[in-house]
C-alpha cells in the first residue's frame, strides 16, 4: 500500500494548480443564456489552447494521455477551484470514452476533435418520457432504410439539449428483438431537419434540460457505435464512466463539508451539532477514500463494476445529508436568498442542496443501484420481471 | 497510488482465515461459553503458531517487526470469525506500548515471551478498571491520569463481570497500592489511535460476516412463494449495509496506513475510520437480524454470536458519541493534524 501521488502527478498538480489560478476566468453565466454561451465557449478555448481540455484522452486524440490518477489530480485542481463546470461534460465523461472504446477509427477522427474546442457540444439521448428507471424499456425507434437509420421519438431529461450539436442516444434498431437486445449506440447531428428541441428548466430554475423529439430524422448507417443491436453492451461503457469516475465529486463533497464546518461556526455549535458534523465529516473521509479505492481498481483493470454503485449511492447520500443540516443550521434563513443566478436560477449553497436531491435519481436513481449491489455485488435474485 | 495490501499481507490474512474457520467455528465457540476459561489454549497455540503475536513485535525480540498494517487484515478475519480473545489487546496495544514506551529491561523481559505467545499482556486505557482476558493474562497494562503501569495477575485485586455477550471474559480490576511498574512518558495517543483503528478493522469483519450471513439466508427463505432475497424490501437494505461496509473498510485502510506511515493526521482519521465502521456494523447489525426474522431471535441459531459480538464492540472502544464529537471539533481546526 502506498498512498502517495508520484512525483511526476505531484508535478502535473503544480503545473495545472498554477496555470489555473492564473487563469480563472471567475463566475460565468449559465451556458443557457447567449452571453454565458459565449463565455463558456471562450473558457473551454483558453482551455485547449493550454492543452488541459481533456488531457486524459490519448495524445493521438488530441490528449496528453494522462492515466487515471493524473485525471482525478486533473478533477480535484480543478473542483477545488470551483470553476465553470464543463461545457461538454457530457461528451467528456462518457461520450467520447464509448466512442474510443467502441468506435471506427473513422468515427473517431469524425467526432472526437470537435469535442475539444467545443465546436460541437453533446448530449446524452438515454432517458425517455416511459423509460427511466427501466431504461432497455426505450421506446425511440430506428428504422432501417438503405444507408440511412430514420429516428423517431423523444428523449428527455436531456442535459445541455438545449445548446447541444451532437447527440450520443440509444435507439431500438430492431423492434422485434427482446428488450435488452435490439437497442443500438448511435451518434448523430442534433441540426438535421426533424429534431425539436424543447428547453426545460429544473426546479432550482436552472436552464439546460431539454425534451428532444425526432421526427423521421435520417441519420447515416455510420452513425452506429459498435455492432447494430448491441448498444447496451456498448452503453454500459457510459453508464460504468458516468457512476464510477469520481470527476471531482469527492473534492466538491469535501468542500461543502467545509462551507457546513464555516456555517456551524458562524452560528456556534453545541455539543449535538458538533456530533451531526463529526458524523458527516467521518462519511466524506471515507468517500474519498472509496473514490481512490475505486480509481485503483479500474487502474488495475480490475472494476468489479458493483463498488462505482456503492460509492455512487452513498455519495448522494452524505452530499445531501451535508446540505441538509447546513440549511438546519441557517433555520428561517435557509429560504431566504438576497440573490439569484442572472437568469433567476438559485445558487450558491441553495442551488447545490437542491441540486443533491437530484443526485439520488441521475445517473441511476438509488434503488437502481442497490438493485445492481444487491444483484450482481451480493448474488441475491433478481426481481420477477425484468 | 497503490491500495492493495502485498500478496504477503494476503496470504497471511487468508492462513489465519482457514485456521479460524477450522478451529473457532459456530460450534466451537457456543461450546466455550460454558467452560470455566472461555478460552481454547489451543486456538491460542496455533495463532502464536502462525505468528500473530509477533506481527508488531521487533525482530530483535524475536518478532516479525511487521507494521499495523500487517495486521490489519487479521483484525478484521478475528471480527469475521467473531473471535473473543483480546487480540486487540494483547497482539496490537501491548507490543506497540511496551517496544515504545517501556524500560530495556521490561522490554528484554516480555516481549520476546509474547512474540512466542507464551506470555499475553492484556490493556485498559482511558481509565477504565475494566479489562478482558485477565484470566488468560500474564500481564496487565493499566492506564491512570496519563501514566501507563505494567502489573503482573498478583500485584491486583479482581473480580469478575458478566457481559451480555456470553463469550466475552470481562474483569474489574483494582491495583495493590504502589506495585506495578510505571511505564516512562507512554505514547497514550498513539495507543488511542491504534485502539480506534484496529477496532475499526474487527468491527468491518464482523459487519461482512453479518451482511454475508443475512445475505446466504436470503437466498435460501422462501416466502409467498418466492426467495426473500428477491423482495427490495430485503435486497435494498442489504444493499446499503453492504455499501456503507465498503466505505467503512477503505476509511480503515487508510487510517491503518497513516498510522503505520506516522502521519500528522493519523490519530483524526483514526478516529473517522472508527466512526464510519460503528455505523456500518450497526445498520449491518440491524438488517442481519431484520432479515433472519423470528428464528435469528433464538438461542439456538448462531448469529447472537456476531450480533452480540458487534454490539459490544460498538461500544467497547469507543462510542459513536465519542468519536463524532472528536471528528466535529476537528472540523473547525486548520493544518497538517486535520485529514479531511
Amino acid at each position: 500500500m502506498d498512498l502517495s501521488f508520484t512525483p511526476e502527478h505531484e508535478q502535473f498538480r503544480r503545473e495545472f494548480g498554477s496555470w489555473l489560478d492564473q487563469h480563472d476566468p471567475g463566475p460565468l453565466d449559465p451556458p443557457a443564456t447567449p452571453r454565458g454561451l459565449r463565455q463558456h465557449l471562450d473558457w473551454e478555448r483558453v482551455l485547449h489552447a493550454a492543452g488541459y481540455a481533456a488531457p486524459g484522452w490519448p495524445e493521438r486524440f488530441g490528449g496528453r494521455g494522462l492515466d487515471l490518477w493524473g485525471e482525478l489530480v486533473y478533477d480535484e485542481e480543478y473542483v477545488r477551484r470551483q470553476l465553470p463546470e464543463r461545457l461538454n461534460k457530457m461528451a467528456l465523461i462518457h461520450g467520447a470514452r464509448t466512442v474510443m472504446a467502441h468506435g471506427t477509427e473513422a468515427q473517431q477522427k469524425q467526432w472526437l476533435p470537435g469535442i475539444l474546442d467545443c465546436s460541437d457540444i453533446w448530449c446524452q439521448g438515454f432517458s425517455e418520457p416511459e423509460a427511466g428507471s427501466d431504461l432497455a424499456g426505450l421506446r425511440t425507434t430506428g428504422r432501417i432504410d438503405g444507408d440511412e437509420i430514420v429516428i423517431n421519438g423523444q428523449k428527455t431529461w436531456t442535459s445541455n439539449g438545449a445548446i447541444a450539436t451532437r447527440m450520443y442516444a440509444l435507439v431500438r434498431t430492431d423492434p422485434a428483438a427482446p428488450k435488452h437486445a435490439g437497442i443500438s449506440f448511435l451518434v448523430f447531428d442534433l441540426n438535421d431537419s426533424g429534431v425539436e428541441i424543447r428547453p426545460m428548466r429544473q426546479l432550482h430554475r436552472h436552464a439546460g434540460f431539454a425534451e428532444v423529439f425526432f421526427t423521421d430524422v435520417r441519420v447515416p448507417v455510420s452513425s452506429v457505435v459498435g455492432p447494430l443491436n448491441d448498444g447496451w453492451r456498448v452503453a454500459q461503457t457510459a453508464l460504468r464512466l458516468e457512476r464510477g469516475a469520481a470527476r471531482g465529486t469527492h473534492t466538491r463533497l469535501v468542500a461543502s463539508l467545509h462551507q457546513l464546518a464555516e456555517a456551524i461556526a458562524r452560528t456556534g455549535a453545541d455539543r449535538g451539532l458538533t456530533e451531526r458534523l463529526g458524523v458527516l465529516r467521518a462519511w466524506t473521509f471515507a468517500y474519498v477514500q472509496a473514490t481512490y479505492a475505486l480509481t485503483d481498481q479500474v487502474s488495475g483493470g480490475h472494476d468489479d463494476g458493483v463498488t462505482a454503485s456503492m460509492n455512487k449511492l452513498r455519495l448522494s447520500e452524505i452530499q445531501t445529508a451535508i446540505h441538509e443540516l447546513h440549511l438546519e443550521v441557517l433555520g428561517p434563513d435557509a429560504e431566504i436568498t438576497d440573490r439569484l443566478g442572472p437568469d433567476g436560477e438559485l445558487i450558491g449553497m441553495r442551488r447545490d442542496y437542491w441540486h443533491s436531491r437530484a443526485g439520488e435519481i441521475y445517473a441511476g436513481t438509488s434503488e437502481i443501484q442497490k438493485n445492481i449491489i444487491a444483484e450482481r455485488g451480493l448474488g441475491l435474485p433478481r426481481e420477477l420481471s425484468r | 497510488m497503490n491500495l492493495e495490501f502485498t500478496p504477503e499481507q494476503l496470504a497471511f490474512r487468508d492462513s489465519v482465515r482457514e485456521l479460524l474457520a477450522a478451529s473457532a467455528s459456530p460450534p466451537a465457540l457456543r461450546d466455550l461459553w460454558t467452560t470455566e476459561t472461555g478460552r481454547s489454549p489451543a486456538l491460542w497455540e496455533l495463532l502464536a503458531e502462525v505468528g500473530v503475536p509477533a506481527i508488531l513485535v521487533p525482530e530483535e525480540f524475536g518478532g516479525a517487526g511487521g507494521d499495523e498494517l500487517d495486521l490489519a487484515l487479521v483484525l478484521e478475519e478475528i471480527g469475521r470469525a467473531a473471535l473473543p480473545d483480546a487480540i486487540l489487546e494483547s497482539c496490537l496495544l501491548a507490543p506497540y506500548l511496551i517496544a515504545t514506551s517501556a524500560s530495556k529491561e521490561i522490554r528484554d523481559h516480555w516481549l520476546p515471551l509474547m512474540a512466542a505467545g507464551s506470555a499475553r499482556v492484556t490493556v485498559a486505557l482511558g481509565g477504565t478498571d475494566v479489562v478482558p482476558d485477565l484470566h488468560v493474562s500474564d500481564g496487565v497494562l493499566l492506564s491512570r491520569d496519563g501514566d501507563l503501569v505494567l502489573l503482573t495477575r498478583d500485584d491486583l485485586v479482581s473480580e469478575p463481570l458478566q457481559s451480555m455477550d456470553p463469550s466475552r471474559r470481562l474483569f474489574r480490576v483494582r491495583p495493590r497500592p504502589g506495585a506495578g511498574e510505571l511505564l516512562a512518558e507512554p505514547d497514550l495517543d498513539g495507543a488511542a489511535s491504534r485502539r480506534l483503528a484496529g477496532s475499526a478493522a474487527m468491527l468491518n469483519g464482523v459487519a461482512g460476516q453479518l451482511i454475508a450471513l443475512a445475505v446466504e439466508y436470503a437466498k435460501a427463505r422462501t416466502q409467498f412463494g418466492r426467495t426473500i432475497g428477491s423482495f427490495q424490501g430485503i435486497k435494498h437494505q442489504l444493499a446499503q449495509a453492504a455499501s456503507m461496509n465498503s466505505l467503512a473498510r477503505q476509511a480503515t485502510n487508510t487510517a491503518t496506513y497513516r498510522i503505520a506511515r506516522g502521519t500528522a493526521d493519523h490519530a483524526d482519521a483514526a478516529a473517522l475510520a472508527h466512526l464510519c465502521a460503528v455505523e456500518a456494523e450497526a445498520e449491518s447489525n440491524r438488517v442481519a437480524l431484520q432479515v433472519h426474522g423470528g428464528v435469528g431471535f433464538t438461542w439456538e441459531h448462531n448469529l447472537q454470536i456476531w450480533l452480540k459480538y458487534g454490539k459490544t464492540l460498538e461500544f467497547a472502544y469507543g462510542t459513536r458519541r465519542a468519536t463524532a464529537e472528536l471528528s466535529g471539533t476537528a472540523a473547525f481546526e486548520s493544518g497538517a493534524t486535520r485529514s479531511v
